[in-house]
């Protein structure tokens, strides 16, 4: 391991904390914890710096943001892992809203995305927040791509579904 | 009602998502402890050359060591063997609760156990399931890591799993799961499902065992007790209510839980006069043992002069000769009563419902709780008016 690493990493942080942050954000919806585990991904990716092939730097650092997330999640919350879904903030004190200055709707599709199963919400942020390709995508679950096309409208469909149950009414195009 | 089409929901996430960041002093501090710990590491590599060398003489001395002594090669890192009988119990096995079943732990985890943790579970299948059991990490001192999970038979959700009969005759099933990164084998024994579970490597991205080596770890489970000179059970000094000091207390010799199946967060014990009750009940003396979330163990206390009083529920006894009375009125709404010399014992749990929590003990550990009653020394209390 070398300064080259070193400086890579500097170089990557730059250019992708802030998406990473928001990924590892929405799957554990705790900004403490994302903080602490954003940075778990970048000494992950210094560790591997020597295998990375250098063909998709954003898709391998997602990939391993994910893993360290679940690593994280399977240690700490095992009853969430086992139902698939990542554990949403029981604490008033932080409270997501607390760090989100969310209005009322925001509010509701944030809470509604957060009722969704960890692999809805996996293809959601990453090909329509993250805009990732189905490629990319599929590259970074570990699926093929028409999985990460059939999960994303099923995801959809979960995420109009969750909404309607608090109180929202969906046209769809 | 607000509506909206797709278009609107996506562009309404990215909204969201333009709100989540980390500020600058932020962002700067991850970045600073990400150096940080990048340098010490550097600093190991270091000294690697110097270890190498040290590590390669070593080696070679091991593997003489091995030359001659073939037979010792059979012994790897491993901890126990199939062959071997002993359980392999966790560390903090007496201080978890456990589920309400006996079960078995393995004899045999491929490494050497460095740190190994249980957790009473409930395990949630499906949305209508929950399947009370106990779960087990055994981990290396690399983070290599397997897990155990033990819980009550319920539905069967390994449709597709691969079935693999071992020599023993148990049949096992194989299953790989790629949303949630994990191989497993399941089976069952008696009314109890058992798994032996690892974890896709993220650094590799493979699963780290055959389906060989998790049935060999399957093969080698075996009964075993939860050692007694640790066990809460065995306690035998009664847990009392944080406010014990300031309560008026009742005049009859009576006794508190010296067990209690979970951590207990806050206690508080209260007083009623049951004049309304006579002659059933005198007063009553009750203690709430509150968990983190505030769901609450209730232990009754009530002074009678009526003697034992039958619920029409279902008659336990006990191998000490008590006699308890489970009166169950739904699964969500049970308690045990027992009574002696003219005090009767209540013990239920109540679920914090602010929370939606679902803590509902269940009948065996509300045995458990009761069999667990030692005497409180009342000597120079203050008692009931």
């Amino acid at each position: 391991m070398n300064d080259e690493a070193k400086f890579q990493i500097n170089q990557w942080y730059e250019e992708y904390n802030n998406d990473l942050y928001q990924y590892i954000f929405y799957l554990i919806r705790d900004h403490d914890q994302a903080k602490d585990l954003l940075q778990d991904t970048f000494l992950k990716a210094y560790k591997k710096y020597d295998t990375f092939k250098q063909d998709n730097t954003k898709g391998w650092l997602f990939r391993i943001a994910r893993n360290v997330t679940i690593d994280f999640v399977r240690k700490k919350h095992p009853v969430s892992y086992l139902m698939d879904t990542l554990p949403a903030k029981q604490s008033h004190d932080s409270a997501p809203e607390k760090h989100l200055a969310l209005n009322e709707s925001e509010q509701e599709l944030y809470q509604a995305l957060g009722h969704l199963k960890r692999s809805y919400r996996d293809v959601i942020v990453l090909r329509k927040i993250k805009e990732f390709t189905v490629s990319e995508v599929a590259d970074i679950l570990g699926w093929n791509e028409q999985k990460v096309r059939v999960t994303l409208t099923r995801a959809l469909q979960a995420l109009k579904r969750q909404l309607e149950k608090e109180g929202y009414e969906h046209e769809a195009l | 009602m607000k509506h909206y089409n797709d278009n609107e929901l996506i562009d309404q996430l990215k909204n969201i998502n333009e709100k989540i960041y980390l500020n600058d002093n932020e962002k700067r501090d991850v970045l600073l402890n990400i150096n940080e710990k990048i340098d010490t590491q550097k600093t190991r590599h270091g000294g690697f050359l110097a270890k190498t060398l040290t590590f390669a003489i070593t080696g070679l001395a091991i593997m003489l060591f091995m030359f001659l002594v073939p037979q010792f090669i059979q012994h790897d890192s491993s901890q126990g063997s199939p062959e071997e009988t002993k359980a392999i119990i966790p560390e903090n096995i007496a201080e978890v609760q456990q589920p309400p079943f006996d079960y078995m732990l393995p004899s045999y985890i491929p490494f050497s156990v460095e740190e190994s943790n249980a957790q009473y579970q409930v395990f949630i299948s499906t949305i209508e399931e929950r399947k009370r059991g106990i779960s087990i990490d055994y981990i290396a001192n690399d983070n290599e890591s397997i897990q155990i999970h033990i819980e009550e038979s319920g539905t069967d959700t390994l449709e597709n799993a691969e079935v693999i009969e071992s020599d023993s005759g148990r049949t096992y099933k194989y299953f790989e799961n790629p949303d949630t990164n994990r191989q497993f084998i399941s089976f069952q024994d008696g009314e109890q499902t058992y798994r032996v579970i690892g974890e896709l490597s993220s650094e590799t991205g493979e699963y780290p065992y055959t389906k060989d080596e998790l049935v060999k770890i399957g093969e080698s489970f075996v009964p075993f007790e939860i050692p007694e000179e640790n066990n809460q059970h065995s306690e035998k000094s009664a847990i009392l209510p944080e406010n014990f000091d300031e309560v008026q207390k009742p005049n009859a010799d009576y006794k508190l839980p010296s067990y209690l199946p979970n951590e207990i967060k806050k206690s508080e014990a209260t007083v009623e006069n049951l004049e309304d009750h006579k002659p059933l009940y005198l007063n009553q003396f009750t203690v709430n043992y509150y968990n983190d979330i505030g769901d609450k163990i209730v232990m009754d206390i009530r002074e009678t002069d009526a003697g034992t009083i039958d619920y029409g529920g279902e008659k336990i006894e006990r191998p000490n000769g008590n006699v308890y009375e489970y009166e169950k009125h739904d699964s969500q709404n049970h308690a045990l009563h027992f009574t002696e010399q003219n005090v009767a014992y209540i013990v239920y749990s109540v679920p914090n419902l602010e929370t939606d929590s679902d803590y509902n003990l269940s009948k065996e550990e509300l045995i458990r709780i009761m069999d667990s009653l030692v005497p409180v020394n009342t000597q120079n209390l203050s008692s009931l008016q």
